[in-house]
């Protein structure tokens, strides 16, 4: 009864679908995927991480995302009409990530893996990765917005198969 | 009277973009959290439309609905589904309450509204020119 | 030598039940019982009604196993079990969701009536005494396969309907681009001129105009109030046919109400729901004015063809239709006869022969011509004439 191998070859692939789909559609902006050489020598200043669990019968796992400020700020701006504060560039970044897994779990739904979200938490600080957990599968990819020169960002989506 | 618009959602972040949505309109808009919070204040203020989540806490948007439609005063009230839950059981269940519509996040604010259009009548404030 | 004329040893009347339809047949089943013989005899008698596929469980724990391990139709459960229950597989069943969906018939002793009753209320769907008797197990087993099959049906309709929508959708904004080259150019100068719309272009739908005459007259005998309410009363009674027939309302001008099938997603049978309100609206009226002693009579007037659909304006921020197809109907609205219905060649080829219909002739339509026309008289099934 193994599935795994659905929920491998497609993370990345889901991932982007997902992530392109709310870009476009919340955001009305077009993003390419990009390659990080160094991942710690890409970003300067500050990011905003935001984390989803993902938790299902079959399987568990975590939505990351990680924006330059610059980007969280134009970002909320495009969400709420205006400049946010720093709370709701907090919330727009939480709300964001919690589409993009949303997006994520209805693949995985669709795979024959049915789950929950949890709720978004958001932090701030530098770059971070998030830990290969046994025989997870692990997808990290990074992006830039077309036309928009405020840094790349990151979504890893890691999904680990316990039943 | 104008016309009376209540989002419930759990996400500040949804309820201000729904907020920025209807500002250039002629209604009154009201907020909710969570389930319980939706039933209150759509009990109080009887609401033309309900935009309503379904994951929430306390009580969830499927729950709320269905309180509402044991409710002979919120049996009516039209209500557009907003959320990321897309699973063909969760649809089913939900069409099987009565709601007008149901929309996935991520959305197009665009086609929202004229979701919103064919439920509600709404007008322009004059203060507002074109966007 | 044996005697013709025995008496039957057994008291039991051995009437075998049919077998279930085919389409049952191939149900997977699980039986649950801690004795073996209850287990067999409850699984020889499903054979009999025609079961191919009949599991067995040996006690709570494998059922639940079993349960998480295959997807089954059915499960027949026993009451009394050692160890776990049957009203303790009930509850793990509830807490479970993956073991959610699968019907349970509970088996019970005759003493055990009450315990049924709590596992009823726990989620089972019906219960049966032990041993079940063959025509009942028949009945409760068939009924209980048909329910889990509508429901399964009805999950796969909407998953469908939403894969269906975000396919119109792609349609719509292919064919938007055609059609807005084929709108009057009115509207197209006032959609390519900058007013905030979030309009579509629908390929075929059906609109109604629905007008009330007499109600000039009838202002002048009867006061405001009164009329307004009476008013409200109509058009109420038309939103729930509206409702019933899964059309949609636009709008209502004065005492014209206008209505759509066909929006805002497609149907094949656009023509045939709005015709078949439409006839239950004239229909409303009449009981109606018997109950208001009013003599209102209405014109209704259908048309078939494209519209562009949407939210165009820079005050009104409200759903209208657009196009020469909505000119028609209204058309087909005031050239039409107080109490009938009258449609347009158009909508008579889309109604195909599920109504009675009678030619009325040709009316002129700015940008069309000259129209062929209908009345529409009733259902094709209908023997006896209406009004």
């Amino acid at each position: 009864m193994s599935n795994s191998s659905v929920v491998t070859e497609d993370l990345s692939v889901t991932s982007g679908r997902a992530l392109r789909e709310v870009f476009s559609k919340q955001l009305k902006l077009q993003i390419l995927e990009y390659q990080v050489i160094d991942p710690l020598s890409t970003f300067e200043g500050k990011l905003l991480h935001s984390a989803v669990s993902i938790n299902g019968e079959k399987i568990s796992g975590t939505v990351l995302l990680q924006l330059p400020e610059s980007l969280a700020h134009q970002i909320t701006e495009i969400m709420l009409g205006a400049a946010g504060d720093a709370e709701e560039i907090r919330d727009v970044t939480g709300e964001l990530c919690n589409m993009i897994a949303g997006r994520v779990k209805a693949e995985l739904h669709a795979s024959g893996f049915p789950a929950t979200l949890g709720t978004p938490t958001v932090s701030i600080g530098q770059r971070i990765a998030l830990q290969q957990r046994g025989e997870a599968q692990l997808s990290s990819t990074d992006w830039s917005v077309e036309g928009h020169d405020t840094g790349n960002f990151n979504l890893q989506v890691q999904i680990r198969i316990i039943a | 009277m104008n016309p009376k618009i209540l989002s419930v959602d759990d996400s500040k972040t949804i309820r201000m973009l729904l907020k920025r949505l209807f500002t250039p309109f002629v209604c009154e808009l009201f907020e909710a959290g969570d389930g319980q919070e939706g039933l209150d204040v759509a009990t109080r203020e009887k609401p033309n439309l309900i935009i309503l989540d379904y994951n929430m806490p306390v009580m969830d948007g499927v729950t709320m609905l269905r309180h509402m439609r044991e409710n002979p005063e919120l049996k009516r009230t039209p209500v557009i589904m907003l959320t990321a839950e897309a699973s063909p059981g969760i649809i089913a269940t939900v069409a099987r309450l009565g709601v007008r519509d149901y929309v996935t996040k991520p959305f197009d604010s665009d086609q929202l509204m004229e979701k919103v259009a064919r439920v509600v009548a709404l007008e322009r404030r004059p203060e507002i020119s074109e966007a | 030598m044996s005697d013709n004329n025995s008496i039957t040893a057994s008291n039991e009347v051995s009437v075998k039940p049919e077998e279930v339809s085919e389409s049952l047949k191939s149900a997977e089943v699980l039986v649950v019982d801690d004795s073996r013989m209850m287990r067999a005899g409850l699984t020889r008698s499903l054979k009999q009604l025609g079961f191919t596929n009949i599991s067995e469980a040996v006690d709570g724990q494998d059922a639940i196993n079993k349960l998480l391990d295959k997807s089954y139709d059915l499960m027949l459960l026993d009451m009394e079990m050692p160890e776990m229950n049957g009203m303790e597989v009930l509850a793990a069943m509830n807490l479970n969701p993956r073991l959610g969906g699968v019907p349970v018939i509970v088996i019970s002793g005759d003493e055990q009536i009450e315990k049924a009753v709590q596992c009823i209320e726990a989620g089972a769907e019906d219960y049966l005494t032990k041993p079940p008797h063959q025509t009942l197990l028949r009945a409760r087993v068939t009924t209980s396969l048909e329910k889990k099959r509508l429901r399964d049906l009805d999950k796969l309709r909407f998953a469908q309907l939403q894969a269906e929508k975000e396919l119109v959708e792609l349609e719509k904004e292919k064919s938007e681009k055609l059609l807005l080259n084929i709108l009057p150019s009115a509207i197209a100068g006032r959609l390519k001129g900058g007013e905030k719309t979030i309009a579509n272009g629908h390929a075929t739908v059906s609109v109604m105009f629905a007008d009330l005459c007499g109600f000039t007259a009838l202002s002048r005998k009867t006061n405001p109030a009164e009329l307004v309410a009476m008013l409200n009363g109509i058009f109420t009674a038309f939103d729930t046919i509206v409702e019933k027939y899964g059309v949609e309302k636009i709008k209502t001008i004065g005492d014209c109400y206008m209505m759509v099938g066909g929006l805002p997603i497609h149907r094949d049978d656009h023509a045939r729901v709005v015709a078949a309100a439409a006839l239950e609206m004239v229909e409303a009226l009449d009981l109606l004015n018997e109950q208001n002693g009013t003599n209102l009579k209405m014109r209704v007037g259908i048309h078939t063809g494209p519209v562009v659909a949407g939210v165009i304006g820079k005050i009104k921020f409200t759903y209208d239709l657009w196009g020469d197809t909505v000119n028609v109907a209204s058309r087909m609205e005031s050239s039409g006869l107080p109490g009938m219905v009258h449609l347009s060649e158009q909508t008579q080829t889309a109604l195909q022969d599920h109504f009675v219909l009678e030619e009325r002739g040709f009316v002129e339509c700015k940008g069309l011509g000259q129209v062929k026309t209908f009345f529409l008289k009733g259902h094709a099934e209908a023997q006896a004439g209406g009004h």
